[in-house]
């Protein structure tokens, strides 16, 4: 016993010194969240756009809105917000909108933040300049590929199940492994 | 990183690194090493994305479950399980670290 306690010592040396660099410390790509729209028919000659996305809530007042960078909202658009990973400081976001008339001034505007959960925005109509929405939230679930990167699929349940049978498949095995090793010795 | 990834990179860094070890129980060391990563792969996996679980718990974990089943399973000899499982985790980890970001 007493030899094999310098050889521990080594591995937990060295795994400290491998922990160091290995990316332990990296922020974690969690599920990314997203917005989504509907009923923009509804705006009646009004626009809707993103204006811009800040990390703060309060950044947004100091920004100057360009016409330029501003996104129009329609049925089929989303914004995509990935927390985490390598692209860590795109973490929570505050997604900032505004609500146009015809001459282009802004006549409403709202703030989304964006973290863990998903968004859809079900606008039902434009009273007095002021935009008429409802909001439901969704819990945001990782995306999982199984075969190849299918980006936005939406089999990420059917993926992750996937992940879960495979995991508990490998125990099951190595449970059958250990049965059958302890039969061949006592018999 | 996909679910096929994932396994064939374990599969293959462990296969690779414990067959110095095991030359000669290829077979069985080949299976145990197909079923931990089968198991570890996914599962870790689904920590690192959804849970703010601790993954120097789960690297030392993993050393663990390797050197016991290749203690176990392929050939009862500590002083060749414990460097075994290290050498190939920690090659394995750092893959997993490079695929998932």
């Amino acid at each position: 016993m007493k030899s094999k306690i310098p050889l521990l010592l080594v591995a937990l040396l060295l795994g400290q010194a491998v922990w160091a660099d290995a990316g332990f410390s990296i922020g974690r790509r969690k599920a990314p969240t997203r917005v989504t729209f509907e009923g923009t028919a509804n705006l009646s000659g009004y626009t809707l756009v993103r204006m811009f996305y800040t990390y703060n809530d309060s950044d947004w007042k100091k920004l100057n809105p360009q016409r330029g960078r501003m996104d129009t909202i329609n049925d089929t658009y989303y914004d995509y917000v990935q927390d985490g990973g390598r692209r860590w400081e795109e973490s929570d976001r505050y997604l900032h909108y505004a609500l146009l008339d015809t001459a282009g001034k802004i006549t409403d505007s709202f703030t989304l933040f964006m973290k863990k959960y998903d968004n859809h925005l079900r606008i039902t109509g434009v009273n007095g300049g002021k935009l008429q929405y409802t909001i439901k939230k969704k819990k945001a679930v990782f995306q999982y590929g199984v075969i190849a990167d299918d980006g936005e699929g939406e089999n990420h349940r059917l993926a992750r199940t996937i992940f879960i049978l495979c995991s508990l498949t490998g125990l099951a095995a190595l449970i059958v492994l250990f049965v059958k090793k302890r039969k061949t010795q006592l018999a | 990183m996909t679910l096929l990834i994932a396994l064939f990179g374990f599969f293959i860094i462990k296969g690779l690194l414990w067959l110095p070890f095991y030359f000669k129980q290829a077979r069985v060391y080949l299976l145990v090493n197909l079923f931990t990563s089968m198991l570890v792969a996914p599962f870790i996996t689904l920590l690192y994305h959804e849970t703010d679980f601790d993954f120097t718990i789960v690297y030392a974990g993993m050393i663990v479950l390797d050197s016991l089943m290749l203690f176990f399973l392929v050939q009862r000899n500590g002083w060749k399980a414990v460097p075994a499982a290290f050498l190939a985790n920690t090659i394995a980890i750092v893959f997993f670290f490079l695929g998932n970001g």
